[in-house]
């Protein structure tokens, strides 16, 4: 059977021969096995033990145990990396080093998988097994032997003695390597210096070093039997850890408590010295005890330790993209970790948003005034997960600019989980759910922004049932209009009168209809039959509270402020007629110059004029008045049109004032 | 009856038989004191040597792994070396304890290394230089924890000191060192070979005053009374030894009359050489389909087989009871021509 290493637990059992097999098979392997027979600790490599029986038997040279199994290998490092002499079975390492067939062999390491190896049932990046030898005196005085989690470069230490590892010989200097030996106890170095067979003065025994001395013990301990050789140690590893950390695999586990303590050196306030640039190469210096002791107490406190891990850097670095997020996703650890890490991030990044910008908010006496636009970009970041920070950080990047203490607010509320999914409910921009708030219309827990609270999204059920309530319950006969078309033909406000229309809806005061759609907009689905009911509502409302024309909106409120779909709104930014990055007051330049044809019939029916918008837009087609752009582009210069029109349509209602009835007759033999 | 009945069957039922007799008690003894002193004695420590020096066939080699075979290998599965149920030649290979090394006769330090190596078990035993070899050899001397080193032929060692290029000369010299070297590093060892080695090899007063013991297994003469006895004892062991293994379905007698003073003057006084006696007039026997062992038998063995090799036997005693051992004044003969 070909000796496949990885994990010698997973080799099947084999009955134990008795002592007299043993030495008859001892007695045919003669001149071809050690001489003296080697014994075999459970927690050593295969290296080791190669290194461990050249010097027992007298042989300077380990490669020379090597060719006792007639490899090919050039070396010991390369047999044991890149094994492919088939024919040495495990019975042949077995018979060749003296020992019985049924005791565990050290594994061999093999490739798992490009840039990883096995390690005793574990995986673990190539650049951590190490070529060189580091020791711990106290160690190798209990055990004459190199331990196999010595060879592991995060390990800085000795897991049984907790004493800091040596890396190079106390008295040369050098590194030592597994080429040469006189014995495990001796520096090759200075044992070739010596003279090749003569003992080197200096035993590495009697060198002194330092021991680890931790905060969280608990996690150093994971750490260790995250990768330990004994697998019963191994199998318990993951017992007790967080539901979300239980799916992932030991090593994948311990690459993620690795790059953790990484970051932690790097980032945290844990002694170290790793260049950040170490982050992005493959190598990885060795892990303070500390570092490793942290990261392994994160993972058993999951998530809320790296939580504020997370945090905590953002406060030191304040940088446009977060250092984690990077870090993290550049590694290689397991997808499944890496979304939950990113996903920490963001939350992390809403809440801090949210958190800071609702605390300035809240600390300005009055409601108006601002806040330093500069530390709202150092609280909050330069660039963050929402389109409307970009704006706001690039039209205004002076410290003597600011920032209206609602503009930050209607921001960070936006981060709130659920609040998409509302203002698509509602059919109502997250910008006015304010309003909706005011009019008790919605929780007023809505504005209490903190992060990770709970989803919003159904915030809107018993407005949306009050609604329902008030809805004549049949099908809306056919001369029926749009409340949001209705809304957006008559208004011009910058910030639509949504709460004023819901609440008489919710309370009656006209009639309407609920139509079914795709999209389930509340605005949508409002049918009203009574335009001058829902014109004197339009003309009633009061303006909004706050300035918010340098408000800036994603794709989805522009389209509820302009009563499109998304989609169409994405065919506007596309064809460059709208910005990517746009204002409040952009859109409503874009209402103010620009109007659909759907608007027109709700204002011809105000006048007492029936028609459809296909002979609206058949008219204006022949009279030239052509839409801005290719389609499906339909906007058209609102100046045109209502020239066009003059006296056939109703007028609108714009900012600040309501126009009155007066100033309705008179308007009505020209256009506005 | 003789029971084998075919020579080579003959001979392996002889070889397999070892008979005691006191002066192998004797380097039993001192073997187990030179062991013991090893054992006793700090890591290290200069030890002391023996020699045993005879001619050939006087039963030293025999002695020798009688001696591995009756004190070693028990002592092994005492200490858990080896099971119980080891076989015995098995057991002889592998056992460490005393290591029995037969010189070559060009031996130089590296072939005395690779000899020893060889015996130690290591795998490459010509591998490495002359230094990594005596290192590896040290090595697993106190691995092995082995308490007594048996350098067999050290006559040759002589011989090349004596004659033979310059060359030569200073190998042998060189492996004397060595093995002086292996004494004072902690390793008793003791010296088998002919008598000739001596006084050519240890003139060294230094390897001289550490050989302490000298092993007596020089020729019997029956005309004293303490050798009488030993071959008279001898013979009847080896008919004993003989019904023992199965050769003969009878005790033949081998002790009455003239037997023993016979078979001493026909073999010189060496033991050894009287197994080899007795052999060969079984073979006699043996094609003759005779019934047991006869004085005719013995007589012809001499005759074929003595005679015609050794040089000092001109006559045999079986068939001339007058001719007993050889008179004074072929001994200086004797060693002239050794």
């Amino acid at each position: 059977m070909t000796y496949l290493a990885s994990d010698a637990e997973s080799a099947p059992s084999r009955t134990a021969e008795t002592r007299l097999q043993h030495f008859e098979r001892r007695f045919e392997m003669a001149g071809r096995s050690l001489s003296v027979p080697m014994a075999v600790f459970p927690d050593e490599t295969f290296l080791n033990l190669v290194v461990r029986a050249a010097a027992d038997n007298g042989f300077t040279n380990t490669r020379t145990v090597v060719d006792l199994l007639a490899s090919n290998s050039p070396s010991v490092s390369s047999f044991r990396s890149t094994f492919r002499d088939t024919w040495v079975t495990r019975e042949v390492l077995a018979d060749t080093f003296g020992i019985p067939r049924e005791q565990t062999l050290p594994p061999l390491e093999r490739t798992a998988r490009r840039g990883y190896q096995t390690f005793f049932g574990s995986v673990v990046r190539n650049k951590w097994v190490i070529s060189y030898r580091r020791f711990s005196p106290l160690a190798l005085r209990g055990a004459l032997y190199d331990r196999a989690l010595w060879s592991l470069l995060p390990f800085s230490f000795d897991p049984g003695s907790r004493q800091i590892l040596i890396d190079n010989c106390p008295v040369c200097g050098n590194r030592m390597r597994h080429k040469f030996t006189v014995g495990v106890q001796y520096c090759d170095a200075c044992a070739i210096k010596a003279g090749p067979y003569s003992r080197p003065s200096y035993d590495l025994r009697d060198a002194e070093s330092p021991f680890v001395e931790v905060d969280d013990e608990a996690g150093l301990e994971l750490a260790i039997r995250l990768v330990d050789p004994n697998c019963n140690t191994r199998d318990i590893a993951l017992d007790g850890l967080h539901p979300e950390l239980s799916g992932a695999s030991r090593s994948g586990l311990f690459e993620f408590l690795v790059i953790i303590g990484t970051c932690l050196t790097i980032h945290g306030n844990v002694a170290g010295t790793i260049a950040e640039s170490s982050m992005h190469r493959s190598n990885l210096a060795p892990l303070s005890p500390q570092a490793l002791a942290e990261a392994g107490g994160m993972i058993l406190d999951w998530p809320n330790r790296f939580e504020d891990f997370i945090g905590y850097v953002r406060r030191r670095k304040g940088l446009r993209n977060h250092p984690l997020y990077t870090q993290f996703l550049t590694s290689t650890i397991e997808p499944d970790l890496a979304r939950m890490v990113h996903g920490l991030i963001r939350r992390e990044r809403a809440g801090a948003i949210t958190k800071v910008a609702f605390a300035r908010a809240v600390a300005q006496p009055s409601p108006y005034e601002a806040v330093s636009f500069t530390d709202a970009v150092a609280a909050l970041g330069r660039r963050g997960p929402k389109r409307e920070f970009n704006l706001l950080f690039e039209f205004a990047n002076r410290d003597d600019v600011a920032v209206s203490k609602a503009q930050v607010k209607q921001t960070a509320m936006s981060h709130r989980r659920g609040m998409t999914p509302l203002a698509k409910t509602l059919g109502v921009p997250i910008y006015g759910l304010v309003d909706l708030v005011c009019r008790d219309l919605l929780p007023p827990d809505l504005l209490d922004i903190e992060p990770n609270l709970k989803d919003v999204a159904n915030y809107a059920d018993d407005l949306l049932a009050d609604v329902r309530a008030k809805a004549v319950p049949t099908k809306p006969p056919a001369e029926t209009f749009s409340l949001g078309a209705v809304m957006n033909a008559l208004s011009l406000r910058t910030v639509p009168p949504w709460a004023d229309l819901l609440c008489a809806a919710a309370r009656g005061e006209f009639e309407f209809w609920l139509q079914r759609y795709r999209s389930s907009e509340l605005f949508k689905c409002i049918r009203v039959r009574d335009l001058d009911a829902v014109r004197k509502i339009i003309a009633t409302a009061a303006e909004a509270e706050a300035d918010l024309a340098q408000l800036c909106v994603t794709t989805l409120d522009a389209a509820l402020t302009l009563g499109i779909a998304k989609s169409q709104m994405w065919d506007y930014k596309t064809a460059g007629l709208i910005k990517s990055a746009m204002t409040l007051q952009d859109v409503m330049h874009v209402r103010t110059e620009h109007l659909f044809v759907c608007e027109l019939v709700p204002r011809m029916a105000l006048c007492g004029v029936k028609r459809s918008a296909w002979s609206i837009a058949y008219e204006l087609r022949k009279e030239r008045i052509l839409p801005i752009g290719p389609p499906p582009l339909t906007l058209r210069k609102r100046m045109a049109v209502e020239t066009h029109f003059g006296a056939s349509l109703w007028p609108c209602y714009r900012d600040p004032a309501p126009i009155s009835e007066t100033a309705v007759s008179k308007s009505k033999g020209g256009s506005r | 009856m003789i029971i084998p009945r075919s020579n080579g069957e003959l001979l392996a039922r002889f070889k397999a038989m070892r008979i005691k007799h006191p002066r192998a008690e004797y380097a039993f003894a001192v073997f187990d004191d030179l062991r013991e002193g090893k054992r006793k004695c700090p890591v290290g420590s200069e030890q002391v040597g023996a020699t045993m020096l005879a001619p050939s066939h006087s039963g030293k080699s025999t002695t020798v792994r009688m001696y591995i075979e009756k004190r070693i290998i028990p002592d092994c599965i005492e200490r858990g070396l080896m099971p119980p149920d080891a076989p015995l030649d098995k057991a002889l290979a592998l056992q460490r304890l005393a290591i029995h090394v037969t010189l070559t006769p060009s031996a130089t330090v590296g072939s005395l290394m690779t000899d020893l190596l060889k015996q130690l078990g290591d795998p490459r035993p010509d591998k490495g230089t002359v230094a990594a070899r005596r290192h590896r050899v040290y090595m697993l001397l106190a691995k092995h924890a082995t308490e007594l080193a048996l350098i067999d032929e050290i006559q040759h060692l002589g011989s090349q000191m004596q004659q033979g290029a310059q060359k030569n000369r200073d190998d042998a010299s060189t492996v004397q060192n060595s093995l002086k070297k292996f004494m004072l590093d902690g390793m008793p060892i003791v010296f088998i070979g002919r008598p000739e080695a001596k006084h050519k090899i240890f003139g060294d007063e230094q390897v001289d005053l550490r050989v302490e013991e000298e092993i007596d297994f020089n020729p019997l003469d029956y005309s004293r009374e303490d050798h009488r006895k030993i071959v008279r004892d001898f013979c009847g062991r080896l008919a004993a030894t003989m019904y023992r293994e199965g050769i003969y379905d009878h005790i033949v007698d081998l002790v009455t009359g003239d037997f023993p003073e016979c078979i001493c003057a026909a073999v010189e006084g060496r033991l050894g050489l009287v197994a080899v006696l007795v052999r060969w007039a079984t073979r006699m026997a043996l094609a003759d389909n005779a019934e047991t062992l006869t004085r005719g038998h013995l007589a012809a063995a001499v005759d074929q087989y003595l005679i015609p090799k050794l040089v000092t036997c001109r006559t045999n005693p079986f068939l001339d009871p007058a001719a007993g051992y050889p008179e004074e004044d072929e001994d200086e003969e004797l060693e002239g021509a050794q």
